[in-house]
């Protein structure tokens, strides 16, 4: 009996050996060893047996149905798929209302500083000014200076017996 | 269909007409059973005109399917693995008893229970993907191993070790006779 380590590299080349692979001095080394190594030629069997029980071995086969169903989908998976259209008006909607209520608050805002700045101012404040303002000449008045006249003309009209009433009217000097 | 689309629809079906068998068979011995096997052949063929344009004419086109065929088993089997498991041996306390699928509902898998066939597919369900794909390739389908690295995209060598480890661990299957390791 062979030793085994001497085997070992004949074993890798046995499946070459069984699928005839193995040519020339190769294909004699090994052919010479199995003539005396009982444990390679049971290998060798082993492998051509596997061999044969596979190839051998019977599948069963397909039924034409199943053919012409495989190329319908097939035929199916090719069609391109429809796009349902997105419903735009939905977000369109939105933003548009978003946009509006931003517009409406910004010119609320805006609105509100107009009218913050063209807002008649105090009276007492006012009436220092306008006290200044009648001694002077009517070209140098400034626009806010008639309009605080015009504050004042306005308060007397409400209350005649406010004494910042008393003053006269520029023009009449 | 457009005219170009057409004819290259008709050159597909000719194509697969001529390699009907051989692309079932290959789809049956990688999956174990008729349904899986059509399953993965439709996949497959879908896959396979989507991208027919690549197809080089006169090349194997049965070996361009199963590329396409061993891809897509190894994807599907990839995600089967994720799936949790359960083990049937486990009791729960409180739980009712665990219905199977019953794989051998097929009138003509029942026949060949107990045959040789059958053990043999047995024994290849219970090899590891890597080494059925090869075994199936080489030994059932006839490839060369420089054919069979192509479709695997791997070293010659490594199709080499394979094939010798799986011819090994199928016949030690064959002589257990071991029961269906379907997954």
């Amino acid at each position: 009996m062979r030793n085994n380590c001497s085997c070992e590299k004949y074993w890798g080349l046995l499946n070459d050996y069984a699928d005839h692979r193995l040519s020339g001095r190769k294909r004699e080394k090994v052919e010479y060893h199995l003539l005396f190594c009982t444990e390679c030629k049971e290998r060798l069997a082993g492998i051509r047996e596997v061999k044969s029980a596979i190839i051998s071995s019977p599948v069963p086969g397909s039924t034409d149905d199943f053919w012409a169903n495989c190329y319908d989908k097939v035929l199916e998976s090719q069609k391109p798929k429809v796009r349902t259209r997105r419903r735009l008006w939905k977000p369109v909607v939105g933003l548009s209302l978003a946009a509006s209520c931003i517009g409406v608050v910004l010119l609320l805002t805006g609105l509100g500083r107009i009218v913050e700045n063209s807002e008649i101012p105090d009276s007492d404040y006012m009436m220092q000014h306008a006290s200044f303002a009648s001694t002077q000449p009517l070209a140098t008045r400034t626009h806010h200076v008639l309009l605080a006249e015009q504050c004042i003309e306005h308060s007397s009209e409400d209350n005649p017996s406010d004494p910042a009433n008393g003053l006269k009217d520029p023009d009449e000097n | 269909m457009d005219s170009s689309k057409l004819n290259e629809w008709k050159d597909f079906c000719a194509l697969v007409a001529d390699n009907q068998t051989a692309i079932f068979q290959f789809a049956y011995r990688m999956t174990g059973n008729r349904d899986d096997a059509e399953d993965l052949v439709q996949e497959s063929m879908i896959e396979a005109f989507r991208s027919f344009h690549a197809f080089r004419p006169g090349s194997r086109f049965n070996y361009w399917v199963y590329r396409i065929m061993t891809h897509n088993y190894i994807d599907r089997y990839r995600k089967r693995k994720r799936i949790d498991l359960v083990s049937l041996d486990e009791i729960l306390i409180g739980s009712e008893p665990m219905e199977l699928a019953d794989y051998t509902s097929d009138p003509q898998e029942v026949l060949n229970r107990n045959t040789w066939s059958e053990s043999v597919q047995n024994a290849l369900n219970c090899l590891s993907v890597e080494f059925r794909t090869v075994i199936i390739l080489c030994d059932a389908q006839g490839l060369s191993y420089e054919d069979a690295s192509k479709i695997l995209k791997c070293p010659v060598g490594t199709i080499r070790s394979r094939l010798h480890r799986a011819r090994a661990q199928m016949r030690s299957l064959l002589q257990s006779d071991t029961e269906d390791c379907r997954r």
